[in-house]
């Protein structure tokens, strides 16, 4: 055998040698080939940057001035640091490959500091380049419609949110490689949130005092001083300070780039090809899924109340027989049963799922009721509670990824399942609805009329769930056919059919909320005719769903 | 004395399950122990603490004296242990000669007579027609040998085996226990996890049963193994 043994000291292989290897062994394409790519990259490119540039130009003026810069732009730059850091919870900017983990990282000999310093400092680039990006299209904003911004001040904002994109791209990389750094990272986030929010209250409420206090609140209101039209001295001191925060903030973690546990590496690598997997299948929801399982964190288990429950279902199920367990589910009340036991466990697992469920549906009947006047507000109120529908669908799109599986522990049609999943949803968006209506009704916030309007909404919640229904049994997957058809026939490139199709649930959705109010809000009652429609339209939608 | 292997009280834990509680083990050189249980029963926790791919919750793991979890003292135990995970992991656009080539230069034994030693490997492992295929050509079992050459190419003082018959035809697995002997006869020690019990005869010096995280029996290997097929684990 070819194999032998270690001689009593290890080998000092070079990682410049391997790599060199790799770049050597791998098959590369031919020179047509490649100047056909620099070609094609060059063209979009060209074409995004004038998009950006015209865009910004024309649009950004409405929304990037110094003031709005000053009020909300510490806030969204801490935001963006945290959300950097939950990159980091599930990928971060050093992600190996599956075979470079076993074959190199955990297989071989070679430093761990050397293997990770290029894709850091590649890392660290990018994180730079886009921070300088966003920075540009700001002074672009800026320096639009007759307003000027100077070149001091202008290369200053460049070059402070650059620094704000490297600190970004260090903090997700130490919350990659350390436990303790994403523990920092959880810990801090509420607070964080809560500053973001006290940020812009202060910008709001407080004058010039308060949007000082944000820009000078730390490196997130650094970056943005000269833009925001401080004095010369303060910009010059926030960005020199920036830039020392960065530094430190690089030094520190470069020394520590070697460390952390191989685990943490393997589970980004593992989570990183089924990322690859699901892009390179158009499949979104693997995708969210895969990165959810890198994060993987454990879920609270309530056996002693799933038992009861599951007592109480099965007696509710077969009175006369037996208690205490599930009737056999070769029966379709079997199967529903079954289903509603296997939601609210999913329910009970994820509580912050009920949450954001409860906040977006009663944001969204907030919106819709008191902004009946605007067809924009109720229509975003509809998409809210579409939103609201759809986060408690879960156990529905896990059902529908393998629909074999209702046939085999359900014993029941996939279309019967889709149906039953959508039972608990069904009742708890009107709940919300109805609540948030008597919440406002009973604080005086609605005119009269628009108590018909609260029950028109109630009305509607089923079907609106339906659509959330109808669109998580597509599956999260553009269909093949439908995306070849759209891009040879379509004359946006297939642009417009993706986005009609993307689109076509939550606007049925938003069309069944603006519908009725807008005839609620005209007529001062209800009408008989949107109950009818609101009834059938639930009905034809359950039908579609319970197709097979 | 520094044994290639020196485990002591491994431990992990996910939430409130404990995959492995306690696991003590240690191998002298040439000697080769099979980690034996159900589905489920640790081994593969047990196998990714000891080669550094899972951080234990509490407990040791030296090799050659190396920690295999601490940075840059790993080192020295990455180039001792050779690892064959039981998924094999090759690069999408490396061939088989190259995956090995790799391996040599990742390890410095890249030598004036590597090419002979890899034909040599290539051929005994019946790979050598497909030296320059690349993995997604080849089929399951002949990835699982490419990963194996890929173990047995580089000098290691320890060879640590997941589940390593899964997916091998009996020829092969018949080639796999000749090289583990060989390795064996080398002075290697070599660890391997299986449910196989017949696999192991006449390669594993002791054995050790996990159920639950939990060592429930461990001893030379015949013993055990009466002592298993007793038990009704034994199939074949």
């Amino acid at each position: 055998m070819a194999g032998g043994l270690t001689e009593g000291g290890y080998p000092a292989p070079t990682v410049a040698g391997v790599r060199r290897f790799q770049a050597a062994a791998r098959r590369r394409p031919g020179t047509g080939a490649r100047l056909e790519a620099i070609y094609v990259a060059v063209v979009v490119l060209l074409i995004a940057l004038a998009l950006v540039y015209h865009t910004a130009h024309a649009e950004l003026v409405e929304v990037v001035n110094p003031l709005d810069l000053a009020r909300w732009g510490p806030s969204l730059v801490l935001l963006a640091l945290v959300g950097a850091g939950y990159w980091g919870t599930v990928q971060g900017p050093v992600v190996f490959s599956v075979a470079d983990l076993g074959h190199l990282i955990l297989g071989s000999p070679l430093p761990r500091r050397t293997l990770v310093a290029g894709p850091l400092v590649r890392g660290l680039a990018a994180g730079g380049v886009t921070g300088a990006a966003v920075g540009g299209v700001a002074v672009i904003g800026l320096s639009s419609r007759g307003h000027t911004i100077g070149a001091g001040r202008a290369i200053d904002l460049v070059a402070g949110v650059a620094l704000v994109g490297i600190l970004a791209a260090l903090t997700s990389f130490a919350v990659s490689i350390e436990r303790h750094s994403e523990r920092v990272l959880r810990l801090l986030t509420g607070p964080a949130l809560i500053a973001a929010a006290v940020l812009v209250l202060a910008g709001a409420l407080a004058g010039k005092t308060g949007r000082d206090v944000g820009l000078w609140s730390g490196p997130w209101g650094w970056a943005l001083q000269g833009a925001a039209g401080s004095p010369t001295a303060w910009w010059i001191a926030a960005t020199g300070g920036l830039a020392v925060v960065t530094g430190l903030a690089g030094a520190l973690i470069w020394r520590r780039r070697g460390g952390g546990e191989s685990e943490r590496y393997l589970r980004r690598s593992e989570g990183h090809a089924r990322l690859q997997a699901s892009v390179m299948d158009l499949n979104a929801r693997t995708a969210l899924r895969g990165l959810a399982e890198v994060a993987g964190r454990p879920r609270r288990r309530r056996v002693a109340h799933l038992r009861r429950m599951r007592g109480r279902l099965s007696h509710m199920r077969s009175r006369s027989g037996p208690a205490g367990a599930l009737p056999p589910a070769t029966s379709a009340g079997g199967a529903v049963a079954a289903v509603l036991w296997r939601d609210t466990l999913f329910a009970m697992q994820r509580p912050e799922v009920l949450v954001q469920a409860l906040v977006a549906g009663a944001a969204g009947t907030a919106l819709a009721l008191l902004d009946a006047g605007r067809l924009l507000g109720v229509a975003a109120g509809g998409i809210l509670l579409y939103v609201a529908a759809a986060r408690l669908l879960g156990p529905l799109r896990i059902e529908n990824d393998a629909p074999g599986r209702s046939r085999l522990f359900l014993g029941a049609r996939p279309g019967r399942a889709y149906v039953a999943h959508a039972i608990l949803p069904a009742a708890f968006v009107p709940g919300i609805l109805a609540l948030t209506g008597a919440v406002l009704a009973l604080s005086g916030a609605l005119a009269g009329h628009r108590g018909a309007a609260v029950i028109d909404l109630v009305l509607a919640g089923p079907a609106i769930v339906g659509c959330a229904a109808l669109s998580a049994r597509r599956g999260g997957r553009i269909p093949q056919e439908m995306l070849m058809t759209a891009m040879s026939s379509d004359p946006s490139g297939g642009g417009a059919v993706l986005v009609g199709w993307l689109l076509l649930w939550p606007a049925v959705a938003a069309a069944l909320v603006v519908l009725p109010l807008g005839t609620a809000s005209a007529a001062h009652g209800t009408s008989a005719t949107w109950i009818v429609v609101d009834v059938a339209a639930a009905a034809v939608l359950a039908r579609l769903l319970a197709r097979d | 004395m520094e044994f290639p292997l020196d485990a002591r009280g491994l431990v992990r834990s996910y939430g409130r399950l404990t995959a492995v509680d306690g696991l003590s083990l240690a191998l002298a050189a040439g000697e080769c122990v099979a980690l034996i249980g159900a589905n489920g029963s640790g081994k593969s926790t047990a196998v990714g603490m000891i080669t550094g791919s899972l951080t234990p919750t509490a407990g040791t793991v030296r090799i050659c004296g190396a920690d295999p979890h601490r940075e840059p003292e790993a080192q020295r135990a990455r180039a001792s242990v050779a690892v064959v995970p039981d998924t094999p992991l090759l690069y999408d656009d490396l061939s088989v000669r190259q995956h090995l080539e790799l391996v040599a230069l990742a390890h410095d034994c890249a030598d004036d007579e590597l090419d002979a030693r890899i034909d040599q490997m290539l051929g005994e492992l019946g790979l050598a027609a497909r030296a320059d295929y690349l993995p997604h050509e080849l089929s399951r079992g002949m990835r699982q040998k490419t990963q194996l050459a890929c173990a047995l190419i580089r000098p290691m003082s320890l060879l640590v085996l997941d589940e390593p018959v899964v997916g091998l035809d009996p020829p092969s697995q018949k080639l796999l226990a000749e090289f583990l002997v060989a390795a064996k006869g080398q002075g290697v020690a070599v660890l391997f996890t299986t449910h196989q019990l017949a696999f192991a005869d006449g390669i594993a010096d002791r054995g050790m049963v996990l159920e639950e995280g939990v060592v429930l029996d461990e001893g030379p290997w015949e013993e055990l193994a009466r002592r298993a097929a007793d038990r009704g684990w034994r199939a074949d």
